[in-house]
């Protein structure tokens, strides 16, 4: 990191962060103000100031890099530290049917896709991801933005979102090896070996969890956050190191943590993780040229289309089997539809491939796309009934 | 306890507790793990959707708790 060799740069280096900075302030407020996530921001932020774009950034690739690669793993330790090891048991338990349903339904579309647009099969695979996992920041924040979290669907959704991100353990190791892609037989080995450490990360995660919560909590707030950064570091490097993805190995430190330090810990890496996750997202679409963009716009609307109509299927499917009427079944599709984050780290881990521009730009297009008509749709889902009510005024008045 | 109450987990939210009050209404209240609350009655028309939804911080629960134990004494 060569960042403050000159003083002239690291001037130049502070006043673009630094504005760029606040025109994400600027765009997290106005998402805030009209109820959604800021991340299709950031993405269009990272567009303008990505070469091609309409404020071309001189970013020192490197510093930025590092500090985006960070905000994955902040990320994926914040999802781990949300959930305990009960909820991540009975989640599977109850969202296995579902999940396999939504698997299948919300991965064929961007596979297909991929194979369509000519790509190779690792890009296709990755695609497949990104339509497949649902935003799980998006899904409850709309879920609690619209005042659903009691709803009979709700532990529906939870659910599948549990074993969507328990899926993704599995998911990003698999894909990384394709990616990396040295044969058949040498991929496979990649894939045991990773599974294998996958299993260890997740047996020590769940047997010395509690100990090392316990050993953890007693720090002052400043000594946690920094071995819990620590560690996550760490933990990520060594997955890395055994090509597991170094994500996975940061949700396996947010799940080892529970109790009292999990909440501690939950707070305290908030703030850290909004920050270089904001950095993760523009990197993201820094890289991408405006005019790749335009090119894939068409397919990217027409994947959007089916992801959104995929996701109904499976709000549809889920909330039968758990005896949801209609309405609630709609409300659970559109709370999934949209996509964000997970899409984002999956796409990004095919930057390198041939079709890895492509892969970025569909990426980025669907997530755009998902992201804010997801949200717009759940508020939407609940209309009819709204509308059928108010033939009966002291009705409506309640319901509003 | 005078009525069933079922409970059911929310994964990375908290727990929701729901039982049926004597008029028939169902209400749920729904425990955040960061000790935030929400009281919930569901709507008659759509039995998974809330018609009113009361959102209580840690000292309102502490309000209502009294003033529902202050009723129960008088």
């Amino acid at each position: 990191m060569t960042l403050a060799a000159a003083s002239g740069d690291a001037a130049k280096v502070f006043l673009e962060i630094g504005a760029l900075a606040l025109v994400l302030a600027i765009l997290a407020r106005v998402a805030g103000r009209f109820g959604f996530t800021a991340i299709p921001l950031y993405l269009l932020a990272g567009l303008a100031v990505g070469e091609g774009g309409v404020f071309p950034l001189d970013l020192s690739h490197q510093f930025i890099e590092v500090v985006a690669e960070i905000g994955v793993l902040l990320l994926l330790l914040a999802l781990g530290l949300e959930y305990s090891a009960v909820e991540l048991r009975h989640g599977l338990r109850t969202g296995a049917a579902t999940g396999v349903f939504d698997a299948a339904v919300d991965f064929l579309p961007g596979f297909a896709a991929g194979l369509v647009l000519g790509w190779s099969t690792p890009a296709a695979v990755l695609l497949g991801g990104v339509t497949w996992v649902t935003s799980s920041g998006i899904a409850s924040k709309v879920l609690t933005d619209l005042d659903r979290l009691a709803n009979r669907e709700t532990p529906v959704i939870l659910n599948l979102l549990v074993f969507e991100d328990l899926a993704m353990a599995v998911f990003l190791p698999v894909a990384s090896a394709l990616v990396i892609g040295r044969g058949l037989d040498a991929t496979a080995a990649t894939i045991a070996v990773a599974l294998a450490t996958l299993v260890l990360i997740m047996v020590l995660a769940l047997r010395f969890g509690a100990r090392l919560s316990a050993f953890l909590n007693r720090g002052s707030d400043e000594s946690l956050l920094l071995a819990v950064f620590g560690l996550t570091l760490v933990v990520g490097g060594l997955a890395q190191e055994v090509e597991v993805s170094a994500a996975i190995g940061a949700f396996f430190v947010g799940l080892a943590l529970s109790g009292p330090v999990q909440q501690r810990a939950g707070a305290l890496v908030g703030p850290l993780r909004d920050l270089f996750a904001a950095v993760f997202f523009v990197f993201f679409s820094f890289q991408i040229d405006p005019a790749t963009l335009l090119h894939v716009l068409a397919p990217a609307v027409a994947l959007a289309a089916v992801g959104i109509a995929t996701k109904m299927a499976t709000g549809w499917f889920a909330g039968r089997r758990a005896g949801i009427g209609s309405s609630g079944r709609r409300r659970a599709g559109a709370t999934l539809a949209a996509r964000g984050e997970f899409s984002i780290v999956i796409a990004s881990l095919g930057v390198g491939l041939r079709d890895g521009r492509d892969l970025g730009a569909v990426a980025a297009a669907f997530v755009l796309l998902t992201a804010l008509a997801g949200p717009i749709a759940a508020r939407f889902a609940d209309r009819e009934r709204s509308r059928s009510d108010s033939r009966d005024p002291t009705e409506a008045v309640m319901g509003s | 306890m005078s009525s069933d109450i079922e409970e059911t987990l929310l994964p990375g939210v908290g727990v929701r507790h729901e039982f049926t009050t004597a008029s028939g209404e169902r209400v749920a209240l729904v425990t955040h793990r960061t000790g935030r609350r929400e009281l919930a009655v569901y709507d008659r028309d759509d039995p998974d959707a809330c018609r009113t939804v009361l959102h209580l911080s840690e000292d309102d629960t502490t309000t209502l708790g009294e003033l529902l134990g202050l009723s129960l004494g008088s």
